[in-house]
């Protein structure tokens, strides 16, 4: 209590005037601080000035290389194999007319180039754009919003949806399958220790065999195993740009993203909100609103157009936009041109001899009991001219 | 001489008090208890504690703002701050990530700390025994190289499909509405 009162004593005796000079000195500082805050506000959030500094191997385990898998053999091999066939078989689309590959086009990075969103087997738009397959198997999830847990499970979601391949069912796809008495002989080699192979379960495995070894290891890799020679200085300098302005932050991995979910609009909103609520329309919950699976950038410069709606037309726009709207920076033209010049470096070659489309072959089946020449080229669709 | 330095002072008080106008938001929603970091990953309650001393003033939506969080200018520069740091590491929201980037980011905040770059030095400087000790740090490190390895579980994410895992396709969820 004593104390209190020789504290009040101090301020009754603290005389003002004299302090007039020192109390205007701190609301000077004050007003100076205010100043640089509102400053430093209204100029552009702007990058560390070390335009030279090194790229420390700290930064860079953020990253693994990818490896290139051992060829298949044995059952994989066999199932490699038949999940190839399927890929590119339209008779797993309601009309004949759609496989996989018309959607994710092999010789095209895995998309369907220049297609915002695809067109399905009678010509409807789908909802997204079509995520390249190229090193799909390293993400976590799959589809733009993670609704399945691996490629087998996201084989099947483009099958029996209505827009895309349209099968009524699983019933009728292992109809297809059953009447294919290649794909059944194939299927009994590849599943010897089961009494019936025919199952969506191993027409998936299958497909998911194929497609977890289209991978496409690229100059990056060879960076990242110590080769500071595969990548050029622009593409270093690069790197720099995307590190030191926080895309690593979400595209960090072995695939560069595909490892995690993240909200499109983190400082600004993205500009629509109603079309696509992403993963607020898998899961219903309000916090989901606007998040979507954080693409790979594996090959990134070659699968446009870009987002989950494929509204995007150049690689430049995008890299533009994700400063804008996920790391609040308003990247210059000189900043975007460098981080391209880096994702170009993600680009690796397409496996042509693995990719080669089974040769073009008639088969004898047996649909509805009776026999009958199954079509098993590619894409017959295409000849007429669809 | 004297008069013209009272009129300053009191534009000054008056331009700063104006500026107060300018209310943070720190979007401190409270997060279901099951998405944090330690639902998730289960870290010891050392790791625990380095967190919640170190980086959950930044990095969570559980931070408790001081007084001066809501005094412009200070209120500037911990709002932008902290929504900063949240972008970019969320330890409250944990679900969105998956195995092998939720290592990176502990790798990461491991090499943040090991090298002093976390947290920064002025956050360092206003909460004296915010940085982590090296036991500490050493203590955070060894836990977060033990977490597992995703790549590896990556390269095996082709496995057979399970009659749970295929979720309604939006487009169908929207007809059953």
């Amino acid at each position: 209590m004593s104390d209190l009162r020789t504290v009040f004593a101090e301020i009754r005796n603290w005389s003002w005037r004299g302090n007039a000079r020192l109390s205007c000195a701190t609301i000077a500082a004050l007003a100076a601080v205010s100043v640089l805050v509102l400053a430093s506000g209204c100029q552009r959030a702007s990058l560390d000035a070390r335009p030279k500094a090194d790229i420390s191997p700290g930064q860079l385990s953020m990253f693994s290389p990818l490896q290139a898998l051992p060829a298949a053999t044995g059952v994989e091999a066999l199932k490699v194999d038949l999940g190839r066939r399927l890929y590119y078989d339209t008779h797993l689309s309601a009309n004949n007319s759609t496989s996989c590959n018309s959607c994710h086009q092999l010789a095209k990075y895995g998309v369907d180039p220049g297609q915002a969103v695809s067109r399905g087997f009678d010509h409807k738009p789908g909802g997204r754009n079509s995520p390249t397959v190229y090193n799909s198997g390293l993400q976590f999830v799959q589809f733009w919003d993670g609704r399945a847990a691996s490629l087998a499970a996201q084989a099947s979601g483009p099958m029996m949806n209505p827009v895309e391949m349209g099968m009524p069912g699983t019933e009728a796809v292992l109809a297809y399958v059953h009447s294919n008495v290649n794909y059944v002989k194939q299927l009994k080699q590849a599943y010897p220790d089961q009494k019936n192979p025919v199952t969506m379960e191993n027409v998936t495995d299958a497909i998911a065999s194929f497609e977890g070894r289209l991978l496409t290891p690229a100059r990056w890799d060879e960076y990242l195993k110590g080769n500071q020679q595969a990548l050029s200085e622009d593409e270093k300098e690069g790197l720099r740009v995307y590190l030191r302005s926080g895309c690593a932050s979400c595209h960090a991995g072995a695939g560069l993203g595909g490892n995690s979910y993240a909200k499109l609009g983190v400082f600004e909103n993205w500009p629509d909100l109603k079309s696509d609520t992403g993963r607020m329309a898998l899961t219903h919950q309000e916090r989901d609103l606007m998040y979507f699976k954080v693409p790979l950038l594996r090959n990134v410069v070659q699968t446009g157009p870009w987002f989950h709606n494929g509204n995007v037309q150049t690689i430049d726009e995008a890299v533009r936009l994700m400063g804008k709207h996920q790391l609040g920076l308003d990247l210059t033209a000189s900043e975007v041109t460098s981080i391209v010049a880096f994702l170009n470096s993600l680009t690796g070659p397409i496996p042509q001899s693995f990719i080669e489309p089974p040769s073009q072959q008639k088969v004898t089946a047996r649909i509805d009991g009776l026999k009958r020449e199954i079509d098993l080229r590619v894409n017959p669709g295409a000849e007429r001219g669809e | 001489m004297r008069k013209i330095g009272w009129i300053a002072s009191i534009l000054i008080v008056v331009f700063l008090l104006a500026l107060q106008v300018d209310k943070p938001n720190y979007e401190m929603t409270p997060v279901a208890p099951e998405q944090s970091v330690e639902a998730q990953l289960h870290p010891s309650s050392q790791v625990q504690h380095i967190l919640q001393q170190s980086c959950y003033s930044c990095h969570s939506s559980q931070a408790k703002i001081p007084w001066y969080g809501n005094v412009w200018p200070t209120s500037r520069l911990l709002q932008s701050d902290i929504r900063r740091g949240r972008a970019r590491l969320d330890f409250s929201n944990w679900t969105n990530l998956g195995p092998e980037m939720s290592r990176i980011r502990m790798l990461d905040a491991c090499r943040m700390m090991r090298e002093e770059k976390m947290p920064v030095w002025y956050y360092r400087a206003v909460h004296p025994g915010s940085a982590p000790k090296p036991d500490e740090t050493a203590a955070f490190c060894s836990w977060a190289e033990s977490l597992p390895n995703g790549r590896d579980e990556v390269q095996l994410s082709w496995a057979p499909l399970s009659s749970q895992s295929i979720a309604p396709l939006p487009s169908e969820s929207k007809q059953v509405e």
